[in-house]
């Protein structure tokens, strides 16, 4: 399987980190991932939070369950990870 | 014999030339070192520096510089200061050094190219006093730190950083060798002795001096502001090419590359100075935040000199002027995670007391980078150092060779938040900070096409797996990786705060 490198920011966080995922990673294991380094790391994250995927600049989040490969992420491409309902709002 | 008096044999000898017969004149100066820039020996000639030195007045002078900072430094090394200066206070001089000290002789090495192959023959001679001053930058920048070497192996960094991989030695050397190892002389005058020590260095070298003498640390206070004073006589140099530039129609090409020096020195200053002066500096001593200086040295005095010569502000000055808020914050909370990739030990910063500080200088911070300090200092009451180590790496520009940060907290989803400005370039996917950091690949890609950033190294298998692996790439051993400066008893005082509520 394998492996894409993705430059990933954290709702909150103060950097972009890389986040490396698998092409078969559901958005949600992608969201799991990248907030292994960064939730109550480095950003908070209130418990219960559901975590969505979306490209960097996009306004739809991506379904929880395609794939990397499915909706065709590419090695560095830049995603956000937000908090569900309360996307971007600080 | 009598000698001349200055004025009878000056204005002879300071601008000797030549037509040369033997050989052509662009063999003699060929184009790629000298950077003629299609403009006419005379036009050239015209080039006038206003402040004058004879060689004889140089070695005087100089020689009395050295002296007084040599001497301070002999006499205060049987003092208490360093033994007893802050952990925090060390971590400025480390970092500076390490920042500094190489780069000081690459910079002889561009006065050097100046001094041979400049096409004005008045650069050429003002140009062998600049090699001449940043020989004696070079050294008495690796002189000063080397006394601390028995008792703290990371000032050793003052001489090794450079030859390392570490990131930050990546990001100094992109810099320092595009401005000054791989251009004209023409180039180097505008993008070296103008753009960046008519501006820059004074925010390292004199503004931090101010800091440096309120802590009580004399010694590299009269060492940076003894630096200080060369880099203005031999600063001239740059003012006095664009004017022959602009004089002669090449007014645009001038634009173009202080606007692309400018944002790269932006970048190295905010994260070199931006932390000195914002969280490592003892709080009772910061004469003012590196937005004030920034204001002052840069906004005031730069601006100035690049209007009174007809150039205009850099395009993207608004949003230059923005980020002075925020992107010394973030490069700081990165090089606190990944302290143990740096060779100095970074201090947090933020107890109470600093937050306030923080906060009255950058209203808002409590509510951005707060929100982040907030997760890491509740870690820090709990005891969850484990969370205090990094489990990744941070996605690095690859121009500025520096980590993509951005506002956080409540302003993460605005125009300041962390985010990548991509660019495909021939096949290969770059990243960039900023719109400004990716103008500047795209103005001469194949100057930059080829470089490999840490995170090109890292995916390409160059650096070996694992953070050891990152670490012993970098080259650097236990001993000398940064730590927390204070051992993390700065939460401590969030405790004690806490409990007085």
């Amino acid at each position: 399987m394998a492996q894409v490198p993705l430059a990933s920011s954290f709702q909150g966080d103060f950097i972009v980190k890389l986040v490396v995922v698998d092409e078969e990673d559901t958005m949600d294991q992608v969201a799991d991932k990248t907030a292994g380094h960064t939730a109550n790391r480095t950003a908070p994250m209130p418990e219960g939070t559901v975590l969505r995927v979306r490209r960097a600049g996009g306004e739809s989040l991506l379904p929880r369950d395609a794939t990397v490969q499915s909706v065709g992420l590419s090695p560095m491409e830049a995603i956000e990870v937000v908090f569900q309902g309360r996307e971007g709002r600080g | 014999m009598a000698l001349l008096k200055r004025e009878e044999w000056y204005d002879l000898a300071r601008d000797t030339n030549w037509t040369p017969a033997y050989v052509p004149g662009e063999e003699l100066f060929p184009e790629p070192l000298s950077g003629a820039m299609g403009l006419s020996a005379q036009a050239w000639e015209a080039w006038d520096e206003p402040y004058k030195m004879t060689f004889r007045e140089y070695i005087e002078t100089q020689r009395e510089k050295d002296s007084g900072a040599y001497s301070v430094k002999a006499a205060l090394s049987r003092g208490q200061f360093f033994d007893q200066a802050p952990e925090g206070w060390k971590s400025v001089l480390k970092s500076h050094y390490g920042a500094f000290a190489l780069p000081e002789y690459e910079a002889s090495i561009a006065e050097a190219r100046m001094a041979r192959f400049s096409r004005a023959p008045g650069n050429r001679n003002m140009a062998l006093f600049g090699m001449l001053d940043e020989i004696r930058h070079g050294q008495i920048q690796l002189y000063f730190p080397h006394e601390h070497c028995p008792k703290d192996r990371q000032f050793d960094w003052a001489y090794k950083a450079l030859q390392t991989e570490s990131w930050g030695s990546i990001a100094i050397r992109h810099l320092f060798d595009d401005m000054m190892m791989t251009r004209s002389a023409t180039e180097t005058a505008v993008m070296l002795t103008f753009a960046v020590e008519s501006g820059f260095t004074n925010l390292q070298f004199l503004a931090l001096a101010a800091d440096a003498a309120r802590t009580g640390d004399m010694t590299f206070s009269t060492l940076i502001s003894s630096v200080q004073t060369d880099e203005s006589r031999h600063a001239q140099q740059g003012a006095a090419t664009l004017r022959v530039l602009i004089d002669n129609g090449k007014a645009a090409e001038a634009q173009r590359m202080i606007d692309i020096i400018f944002w790269r020195s932006w970048r190295a200053f905010c994260l070199i100075t931006g932390q000195a002066m914002d969280y490592y500096t003892p709080p009772e001593h910061r004469t003012r935040s590196f937005k004030e200086f920034v204001l002052e040295f840069i906004v005031e005095q730069f601006v100035r000199a690049i209007e009174d010569l007809g150039l205009r502000k850099p395009w993207y000055w608004d949003h230059f002027l923005a980020s002075a808020d925020h992107y010394q914050h973030g490069m700081h909370l990165g090089v606190w995670l990944w302290r143990q990739t740096v060779w100095w030990n970074p201090r947090a910063g933020v107890t109470p007391a600093e937050r306030e500080w923080l906060e009255k200088k950058y209203p808002g911070w409590n509510d951005t980078y707060g929100r982040c300090w907030d997760v890491i200092t509740d870690n820090g009451l709990q005891g969850r150092h484990d969370r205090w180590a990094p489990t990744t790496f941070p996605v690095v520009c690859n121009m500025c060779c520096i980590p993509v940060v951005g506002v956080a907290g409540a302003g993460w989803d605005g125009p300041a938040g962390p985010r990548c400005y991509p660019l495909n370039h021939q096949g290969r996917r770059y990243i960039f900070c900023s719109e400004e950091c990716r103008w500047i690949f795209q103005q001469e890609p194949a100057r930059y096409q080829g470089h490999l950033g840490f995170i090109d190294r890292v995916l390409a298998g160059i650096v070996p797996p694992g953070f050891e692996g990152a670490l012993s790439y970098m080259g650097l051993a236990p001993g000398e990786r940064g730590a927390d400066a204070e051992d993390g008893r700065w939460v401590e005082s969030h405790r004690r705060a806490e409990a007085a509520e």
